[in-house]
């Protein structure tokens, strides 16, 4: 599907580089998945903190997890993403098993990982950034790459020669996923894209992230504001104290009483104080 | 002018603040290049003093050395985090320095003496060159970049599929083959190898170099070594008051300028690069930019009246 909008690598070296190029018509695995990640089971130290959750994802879809703090989210990222060793269950990436591989046989893959902070190197300037990215992954940095993420972040452009510490919440956060970006990757894993944004700037990001998948990008993204997870996403799962208790449609995410039990919790309903007050008998039996 | 043992004295300290740069670029203040150079400088007198190979294999066996044990260091090491892994290195310093005091065969804590002497200015300046020229591609690769990377930020670097391991032995073993060479280059200038001349507190001088030249620019280590250690020979004269003074001018750069002398003429000359020739050929429009643009087609439309 969308192959044309597909940004086609130009790999200069390694062999898993190629094999994405080659496959550039048919990334996905034969299960026709991006993402394939099956009874995922992680943590830190002895107790698990995310047990035997499974997520997919298909080329141009984009699943959003969502789930209060300590739910797990950003545990299960770090463990797609490679950072986190997996107790158990299996990562396969484009068809292939990365369950043990090391982060960079992951991005070579066509993985990139956006972290929740610290995303984006201070001192270097927003060019640098950029150019890193694509050094990371041992591709050569053309101004046309460029120009496309600043197509799509025209802000960046503004500011190319601006050291990235010195940019707004916003202007990281957009420069952190240009960077993820600019590497072409099949599958963009996000770690809570809407985190210390103004709602303006929430809603620039969310546009963008859409048109990402709407160009054919995989998206995966954990998320505990459920206005921007229901506006970016497609398919949703909430997690809960590491266990997947809900999954559905992201539209519905705004309505359905598990989300709303686990992330805004028992009885707190928002405008609940307001029906009561406008509505005193009503609510007085109950 | 610097006599022959100054001059060497000073190749010898820009070649170990280059070779503790390397490390730290990517993220690793180690002292272990100053063990490097303990280990250099026994290898090669116990080679001068003990057998007939010559000064080229005692200097290629000292430089082989120091990699191959840097090689070996940087596995443990890489288990390590942050300040811990300038903890490791300390000890291992310390542990070197120890073991040549207590073996016999390093000659305790008198240490070796008449070793075979040889002018190592010139081949000293080489390595120095090499050493520099090294910095420069560090500065201007994309092997570089990778380093820089871990430096910045691990776990970013990690996700961005940078190999850390990697990266970091890389980075030691160069640093451990230039600083096995410094210490072979000292023992044949200066007849004779002690535990107490590689020790902790020249490795402390060491990083005030670096930390006043600055590691993140290519030439910064050099400027620095140069420029404080220059200042304490010139000012050996004065005792004691040579150390108050070199101390108080580096306190005040670090003061003044934290990022070192290097930092300071990195961001001087930054945009002189790759960067720069893109804005000028206007690939990436300044905000200033459309006043630039519109000027210049107003001036295109006057030629084409004309």
């Amino acid at each position: 599907m969308n192959t044309s909008l597909r940004w086609r690598r130009a790999g200069r070296r390694g062999p898993a580089v190629t094999a994405t190029s080659e496959s550039a018509g048919q990334p996905e695995g034969a299960d026709g998945l991006v993402l394939r990640a099956a009874g995922v089971t992680t943590g830190y130290g002895r107790r698990p903190v995310v047990r035997d959750v499974s997520v997919d994802v298909g080329a141009g879809q984009c699943l959003v997890i969502v789930g209060p703090n300590g739910a797990g989210k950003t545990t299960l990222l770090r463990a797609i993403a490679g950072l986190l060793p997996l107790r158990e269950g299996q990562i396969v990436l484009q068809g292939q098993d990365v369950t043990k591989a090391r982060p960079r046989v992951r991005t070579d893959a066509g993985m990139t990982f956006v972290p929740d902070r610290d995303i984006v190197f201070g001192s270097m300037t927003v060019l640098e950034n950029l150019r890193i990215a694509l050094d990371a992954a041992g591709r050569r940095f053309t101004a046309e790459a460029a120009d496309q993420v600043f197509d799509l972040f025209p802000i960046l452009r503004q500011r190319v020669k601006q050291p990235a510490g010195t940019l707004s919440g916003g202007q990281r956060r957009m420069l952190a996923i240009a960077r993820a970006m600019i590497v072409r990757p099949a599958l963009m894993v996000l770690d809570e894209p809407s985190a210390g944004l103004s709602v303006a700037i929430q809603l620039d990001v969310a546009q963008r992230l859409r048109q990402l998948h709407d160009s054919g990008i995989a998206t995966l993204i954990a998320e505990q504001n459920l206005q921007f997870a229901s506006s970016v996403g497609q398919a949703a799962l909430l997690l809960d104290r590491g266990l997947v208790r809900w999954r559905g449609q992201a539209a519905e995410l705004l309505t359905a009483p598990a989300v709303e039990e686990a992330i805004i919790g028992r009885g707190i309903r928002p405008g609940a104080d307001r029906e009561q007050a406008r509505n005193p008998e009503a609510s007085h039996g109950s | 002018m610097l006599t022959q043992g100054n001059q060497i004295n000073l190749i010898i300290l820009a070649i170990l603040t280059c070779s503790m740069a390397m490390p730290l670029r990517a993220g690793l203040l180690s002292l272990a290049p100053i063990g490097m150079a303990n280990i250099g400088g026994y290898g090669a007198a116990l080679l001068l003093l003990h057998t007939s190979l010559g000064p080229v294999v005692a200097v290629l066996a000292a430089m082989t050395g120091g990699a191959v044990l840097s090689a070996f260091l940087s596995f443990p090491l890489a288990r390590m985090r942050g300040l811990y892994t300038s903890i490791g290195t300390l000890a291992f310093l310390v542990i070197v320095t120890d073991l040549a005091t207590s073996a016999s065969i390093t000659g305790g804590s008198l240490g070796l003496i008449e070793i075979p002497f040889y002018n190592m200015v010139g081949i000293g300046l080489l390595v120095l060159g090499c050493a520099v020229a090294i910095l420069y591609w560090l500065d201007h690769s994309t092997f570089g970049r990778r380093i820089d990377l871990v430096g910045h930020d691990e776990d970013l670097a990690r996700s961005l599929g940078v190999s850390i391991t990697a990266t970091r032995v890389v980075s030691q073993v160069i640093a451990g083959a230039l600083a096995g060479f410094a210490g072979a280059a000292y023992v044949m200038s200066f007849y004779i190898m002690t535990p107490g001349i590689f020790d902790f507190y020249f490795a402390v001088q060491i990083v005030a170099f670096l930390f006043l030249g600055g590691a993140a620019y290519w030439l910064g280590p050099l400027i620095g070594s140069l420029l404080l250690g220059g200042l304490s020979v010139w000012l050996t004269n004065l005792g004691y008051w040579s150390d108050v003074i070199s101390g108080g001018v580096m306190v005040l750069i670090i003061i003044v300028y934290p990022e070192g002398i290097g930092g300071l003429l990195r961001n001087r000359l930054r945009y002189r690069g790759w960067a720069t020739r893109q804005f000028r050929r206007g690939r990436f429009p300044l905000p200033s930019a459309p006043a630039a643009a519109m000027s210049a087609s107003t001036a295109s439309g006057g030629e084409d009246q004309s």
